[in-house]
């Protein structure tokens, strides 16, 4: 069911799930940087940028997530869970960033297994998802199948710009229904003209994305370069920081650690992990099967374009093309699987 | 200026006086430039400089330290790699400097001109092998105005900034990986027994990270940036390098790479020296 609402009544709405739950949009600071912050006036919501500098992963698949703090009291040791997940809404991200969710949930719910972390937090998580109108020369989102400016998986609502302050808001799923029909007031019926508005939406935006990769022959190139002298030589630039993967909407590594205050008091933690980094393979005793920086670099587009599509037929990529802009030494993504032979 | 570039490494890596040759290409847009690799002299076509060539390609020099280099460098990166001479991380005969006249880089993500360009008195590099291009010098010398500006703020301002920088710190470690003096190849960062820094990513335990590295790095940092450019959430690192570069001018009248006879101050004990940081 598609509606129309207005960038006024977006506001509206903004400060209306503000005062109910926690609202999370892209944010500017003093520094120029965008990142998805917690709101507390809806004027706060910075809707000009494109991408923000980090995605909104961390707000659901948090990069530091307290599994429980081992206490020592008068009655003797106590274990206290991590905080419960608050109702959350995360406004205004793009479309790459919603199918990220959808790519990271699937795996936190493979075959019989299910991370309750995840899943307890994706649950109580809200996502209004805005079109892109004008993609950067680093977006990629088309290369892939279900990839576009307007796509709609992941997210629970689906807002277009089909014509000046005008939305198109289109409700993905149950949670996307019931916070439309809960905030009835803001929305008014979408007309046959308005939904085909966003038709030619879809193809003015997805004509400003020049690359496009053929990832089926990516994938057919990668399976057999695990020994190929190209990564000789292509990973020389890389510094091995993990910015590429921190930023990453779909990247998913973590380490479980302990952080001890004493002998007993102590708190576990799960906090992201990056295969860039040498401690990432490095076992107790100290074998380390990926001391080579080449190896570790040639595991980030292995695993992104070949293991993963093995295991859920699908790249754990989005084609948000923030990796590109975040690598301090400016490599590129699309290039490396494009040129691997 | 390119045609120059390519022709002197060209003849380098043809003549063997080189196994590796590390300058600029083109990298995803107009706006952005990568280190290139070339190895072989009839690949030097793709080498280019500009004003968006940002990265300290000095960083490199620890990480081939078998092999002999010709580094492309900027007036402000020559600096970099008589620091990491004086270090003993790499032999003078080992490397050779292609100085590039530079009118001062862009920052890909703000593409205004960085801070340290404004007042550069190395754009016409010195102490380089060999030299393309004539550059005109900043007749200004370095200033610190923005250093003692927030050196003004009172303790409780100065912690807020800070807080908030490094509440946005998502330690990915990029500050410390292009870093060229940061080359130890365990760092305290990755230890675990003992255990100097927790994965746990919270503003304490970012912020512990980032003084330490700055510790670390006094008196040999060059102030040349390039943690700054890298950082992806924009932390102003500039003006805790620049803190440094004040104090070690200050303290011990000493500049990161400037003078190849003298040693890094905190490699060398003189009883007059300042002992204004010991509590």
């Amino acid at each position: 069911m598609a509606y129309l609402i207005t960038k006024e009544n977006i506001k509206n709405l903004l400060t209306d799930l503000i005062k109910l739950k926690a609202v999370f949009a892209p944010k500017k600071d003093a520094e120029d940087t965008v990142l998805f912050g917690k709101l507390s006036s809806s004027s706060e919501w910075h809707g000009d940028a494109l991408l923000t500098h980090t995605t909104a992963k961390d707000k659901v698949y948090l990069q530091s997530e307290t599994f429980f703090k081992i206490k020592r009291n008068k009655s003797g040791v106590t274990i206290e869970d991590g905080p419960e997940p608050e109702e959350t809404v995360i406004f205004g991200c793009r479309p790459c960033d919603a199918r990220g969710f959808d790519i990271i949930g699937k795996l936190f719910n493979w075959s019989n297994f299910v991370d309750e972390y995840y899943t307890k937090r994706i649950a109580k998580t809200t996502i209004i998802c805005i079109s892109c109108e004008k993609p950067e020369s680093t977006c990629f989102c088309t290369s892939f199948t279900k990839g576009s400016p307007v796509n709609e998986t992941g997210s629970d609502v689906l807002l277009t710009n089909i014509k000046d302050g005008k939305y198109l808001a289109e409700s993905i799923t149950d949670k996307g229904r019931k916070l439309i029909g809960d905030n009835s007031k803001y929305f008014t019926e979408a007309s046959k003209a308005d939904e085909e508005a966003k038709v030619t939406f879809k193809a003015e935006a997805e004509k400003k994305i020049a690359k496009k990769l053929d990832l089926a022959e990516v994938k057919r190139k990668l399976e057999p370069a695990f020994e190929s002298v190209y990564w000789d030589t292509v990973h020389l630039p890389c510094v091995k920081c993990g910015a590429c993967t921190f930023v990453c909407p779909t990247c998913y590594c973590f380490d479980i650690t302990e952080k001890a205050f004493d002998n007993i008091n102590s708190v576990r933690v799960r906090s992201w992990d990056t295969c860039m980094n040498e401690l990432f393979t490095r076992m107790a005793g100290g074998v380390n099967p990926r001391t080579d920086t080449k190896k570790r670099f040639r595991q980030r587009f292995m695993h992104k374009f070949n293991y993963h599509v093995d295991n859920f037929k699908e790249e754990l990529c989005t084609g948000c093309g923030r990796c590109i802009k975040a690598c301090p030494v400016s490599i590129d993504i699309r290039k490396v699987i494009e040129e691997i032979r | 200026m390119d045609k120059e570039l390519q022709e002197i490494i060209k003849k380098l890596l043809a003549e063997k006086k080189v196994d590796w040759a590390i300058g600029y290409e083109k990298a995803y847009d107009e706006l952005s430039t990568r280190p290139a690799f070339v190895q072989d002299a009839n690949d030097t076509a793709r080498l280019i400089f500009n004003k968006y060539c940002i990265n300290n390609l000095g960083l490199y020099l620890t990480k081939f330290k078998k092999n002999k280099l010709a580094v492309v460098c900027k007036g402000c990166d020559i600096a970099t790699v008589f620091e990491l001479i004086k270090e003993k991380q790499f032999s003078r005969e080992n490397v050779v400097v292609i100085g590039v006249a530079c009118e001062g880089v862009l920052d890909k993500k703000t593409g205004k001109q960085l801070e340290k360009c404004e007042n550069c008195r190395v754009k016409q590099p010195k102490g380089a092998d060999f030299t393309v291009g004539t550059g005109k010098d900043s007749a200004a010398p370095k200033n610190f105005l923005d250093v003692v500006e927030f050196e003004k703020k009172s303790s409780k301002e100065k912690a807020e900034f800070w807080n908030r920088q490094f509440e946005k710190c998502i330690r990915c470690y990029a500050c410390r990986n292009v870093c060229p003096v940061c080359y130890c190849p365990d760092c305290f960062a990755n230890r675990t027994m003992p255990e100097y820094l927790n994965k746990n990513v919270d503003a304490e335990e970012n912020k512990l990270f980032h003084m330490i590295r700055m510790q670390h790095v006094f008196g040999r940092c060059t102030d040349c940036k390039a943690c700054d450019t890298a950082c992806p959430v924009n932390i102003p690192l500039t003006l805790l390098t620049k803190k440094l570069a004040k104090d070690a001018k200050e303290l011990f009248n000493y500049e990161s790479g400037a003078d190849m006879d003298v040693l890094p101050p905190l490699s060398t004990y003189n009883e007059a020296d300042s002992e204004s940081d010991i509590l």
